[in-house]
């Protein structure tokens, strides 16, 4: 298997403009301890810092669709998946806070019964492959079983891991969407107000978010 | 003593023009638009970013599954939370179809109707367009042929701004143009290769409604050039694509001879068998649904075609008891649409060092070739490609997870040609929309009942397209070609191309047609439609230019014959 990057358990960085909130730490370390996590893990220092200052996560507010646990597991799907690099990841980017808002705002009950059921075949798929606790198990552990469950996603199992995918999906849709992840990770122009049409790519050309 | 010397019923696409030229001609003008008004300032949401728009702008599917049903089935990708306002809720203005047969009605009430939501394709119909019903024997003829309307195609072009290039081709004329949206190097070479391969076929930029060299005339109605945003689903507060609200309803407010009103509902058209002339219009208050009739010497009718089919049915009299001006049996009758279903991408290789620049509102046009450049085609008149070259963007669906992932998406990906058909279809007088005879709406008026299906003719010719659009993307070496020439298809549901035409025809004979040539009613001398309504046959271009040129040149007939006094 091959390693995660080191950068996932990270170095901290100083945000522009963030306003770490007691309130979030305190929130997701009552989450951790409520599923059995012990460590105050990377997981909680870059929920703090969420950029508190976009517009939709002020919105967006304190997760309320979300269980406790269904909370953990989305966020620590959403840190897995799109970690921090020389850019902030999915989790400070606040897309389990959009999600959460995401499903109690738009999804209808058959939508939100969906993703619950989901979410919980997900955890159940995750669990069996650490033999454990996903949620507890060594950042090993679950970065191995989570390449696994995605390499199965993507190779001609579409249908069995429908709930992965869809999940994968609008992970990636929040993140890029996100101010951090869309002028940051990516490259935005709110108004480019010319066309060319060819521009030579160099290494640090990046595709655009929109 | 009437109270306006004209009516226009509708503010949008072709209304919006005949409110400019009849009020800049000196005529005291009305204009019914019965949604509400539109604020830029309030309305648009084209500064927003993604971050901006909780839930990635989608509307609530409980409010979808109330009020939004058909107009997200047909165009989820325009109908969002930032710009709902734009589109009807389905549960306030519902219509009728028989089982098994399902129609796209999509539409906006709202001053400007769907000039502001309209994809902004702009093509001329050519010579072949005007004389093919008379040729195949489909529909009547036109009254009019290609040069009739030439110099009122350039007309509004040069006030509407249309960009697009020089091609000299005999079936798509070319406008007047601004500069064009510049190709990207692999429509470039898609071009290049494709024209090498087919001789009888040409790939150009699209034409697109969108100033890219605003001119003085456009620039003091407080227009701008295109910023390139793509954000034009969300109203532009550039003014920089045409639209009523840009540009033909500030020129028709500033002559200070212009009235909107808004919230106003047409019930019916008052017909007096003395004069032989419509008398008033019924208007009810969308709001306070209070009743109340305006006069005028001249009407014209810009509902959208289907809407101002429902007018004139609604408007029976002793004269006309089946309908205003429907001594023929054709209101209501020959509805159109496009069809689309043919279409495919391919990756195209060796420009990975090439990216582009902003957000271009339009990509390419193959216009037809079939019957034109190539004939023995085992269908009836042809279809364009509308399409363009992008490359891969960030993607959730693409395996990897932790920094690979980020990286991955970090690089655009390969290279896409995409191309999509639009193809004409035949006017049939069984498409149809008629009263329905049980059901009303919120405002007592009867439903539309739209019986409409899609003909062999159009089978066939998206069957052939498809092997055509296969063909052509692979014989300019694309690879990864989405669909086959085989793949099964599933036809756009009538309506679905938003180009409703054809309930009202101009024709030569007031037997089989309702308009004459300047698109006048046979049988009620004060009564113009020059919305979709009028349209003997669709052709397979975008429709909005050439209603836009029949509605400046038979405003400018009117004005005429207001002036002699003969309305």
């Amino acid at each position: 298997m091959k390693n995660m990057p080191t950068q996932l358990h990270s170095k901290t960085q100083v945000i522009p403009n963030a306003s770490p909130s007691i309130s979030r730490r305190q929130l997701l370390m009552g989450i951790m301890v409520s599923v059995g996590a012990t460590a105050t893990s990377s997981c909680v220092q870059r929920f703090e810092k969420t950029l508190a200052n976009s517009p939709n996560l002020q919105q967006a507010g304190s997760p309320q669709f979300y269980t406790d646990n269904e909370l953990a597991l989305v966020s620590q799907l959403t840190d897995l998946i799109i970690p921090e690099t020389d850019t902030l990841g999915a989790l400070a980017a606040g897309v389990p806070q959009l999600l959460d808002q995401l499903y109690r705002q738009w999804g209808s009950v058959v939508s939100q019964s969906l993703h619950r059921q989901g979410l919980k075949n997900i955890q159940l798929e995750l669990n069996e492959l650490t033999q454990q606790n996903f949620l507890t198990a060594p950042a090993e552990q679950q970065i191995s079983a989570l390449r696994y469950l995605d390499e199965q996603a993507f190779s001609g199992h579409k249908q069995q891991y429908i709930a992965y995918r869809h999940l994968k999906d609008l992970i990636a849709r929040f993140y890029y969407s996100t101010e951090v992840g869309a002028t940051q990770e990516l490259r935005y122009q709110l108004v480019p107000g010319r066309w060319e049409a060819s521009i030579l790519m160099d290494e640090q050309s990046r595709t655009w978010a929109v | 003593m009437p109270e306006y010397d004209a009516i226009v019923i509708g503010s949008g696409m072709s209304g919006g023009w005949n409110a400019k030229e009849l009020a800049e001609k000196g005529l005291r003008v009305l204009v019914l638009e019965r949604g509400p008004k539109i604020e830029p300032t309030k309305d648009y949401a084209d500064f927003l970013t993604p971050w901006q728009t909780p839930n990635l702008d989608r509307i609530p599917e409980d409010e979808i599954a109330k009020d939004y049903e058909i107009q997200n089935r047909g165009v989820s990708y325009a109908v969002k939370q930032s710009n709902k306002h734009f589109w009807v809720k389905d549960s306030e203005h519902p219509y009728s179809t028989p089982a098994g047969k399902p129609y796209d009605w999509l539409r906006g009430y709202h001053t400007g109707g769907r000039s502001l939501t309209w994809a902004r394709q702009t093509y001329r119909l050519g010579p072949q367009d005007f004389e093919a019903n008379k040729k195949d024997g489909h529909g009547t003829d036109w009254p009019i042929r290609y040069d009739d309307l030439a110099p009122w195609y350039d007309y509004v072009e040069t006030f509407a701004g249309i960009s697009g290039s020089k091609e000299g081709l005999a079936q798509l004329p070319d406008s007047v143009f601004q500069p064009p949206f510049e190709l990207t190097s692999v429509e470039k070479a898609f071009k290049q290769r494709t024209e090498s391969t087919y001789s009888g076929r040409k790939v150009i930029p699209a034409r697109v409604a969108h100033l890219t060299q605003p001119t003085e005339e456009q620039k003091a109605l407080g227009r701008g050039p295109c910023q390139v945003r793509n954000m034009c689903d969300k109203g532009c507060s550039f003014g920089a694509y045409f639209s009523a609200n840009s540009a033909t309803l500030p020129a028709a407010m500033r002559t200070g001879n212009c009235t909107i009103v808004n919230n106003a509902i047409v019930d019916s058209l008052d017909y007096d068998p003395e004069t032989k002339r419509i008398s008033g219009v019924k208007v009810i208050d969308a709001h306070s649904k209070k009743v109340s009739t305006y006069t005028a010497r001249i009407v014209f009718l810009n509902a959208s075609a289907i809407a101002s089919a429902m007018i004139l049915l609604q408007s029976k009299s002793a004269t006309f008891p089946n309908g205003l001006a429907n001594h023929s049996d054709q209101v209501g009758r020959n509805l159109m649409d496009h069809v689309s279903a043919a279409s495919a991408n391919g990756v195209m290789s060796g420009f990975d060092q090439e990216y582009y620049y902003g957000r271009r509102p339009g990509g390419i046009y193959i216009p037809r070739y079939g019957n034109i450049t190539e004939q023995d085609k085992p269908y009836l008149r042809g279809f364009g490609f509308q399409g363009r070259s992008f490359r891969e963007p960030w993607s959730g669906a693409k395996p990897g997870i932790g920094e690979e992932f980020k990286q991955a998406n970090r690089q655009p990906g390969d290279w896409r040609v995409s191309i999509y058909c639009f193809g004409e279809i035949l006017p049939n007088p069984q498409n149809r929309v008629s009263l329905d005879h049980t059901k009303t709406d919120k405002w007592g008026l009867p439903l539309a009942y739209i019986d409409c299906e899609m003909g062999q003719n159009e089978k066939v010719m998206m069957r052939e397209a498809q092997k055509d659009a296969y063909h052509m993307l692979e014989s300019a070496g694309l690879s990864k070609i989405s669909k086959g020439p085989d793949a099964e298809l599933e036809l756009s549901r009538p309506g679905n191309r938003i180009h409703e035409m054809g309930t009202a025809r101009m024709g030569r004979d007031p037997k089989t047609s309702v308009l004459n040539k300047w698109c006048q009613a046979h049988d009620v001398a004060n009564l113009f439609i020059t919305d979709g309504a009028c349209m003997p046959s669709g052709g397979c271009q975008n429709p909005s230019l050439t209603y836009m040129a029949l509605s400046a040149r038979a405003a400018n007939y009117a004005v005429d014959l207001f002036y002699q006094g003969a309305l």
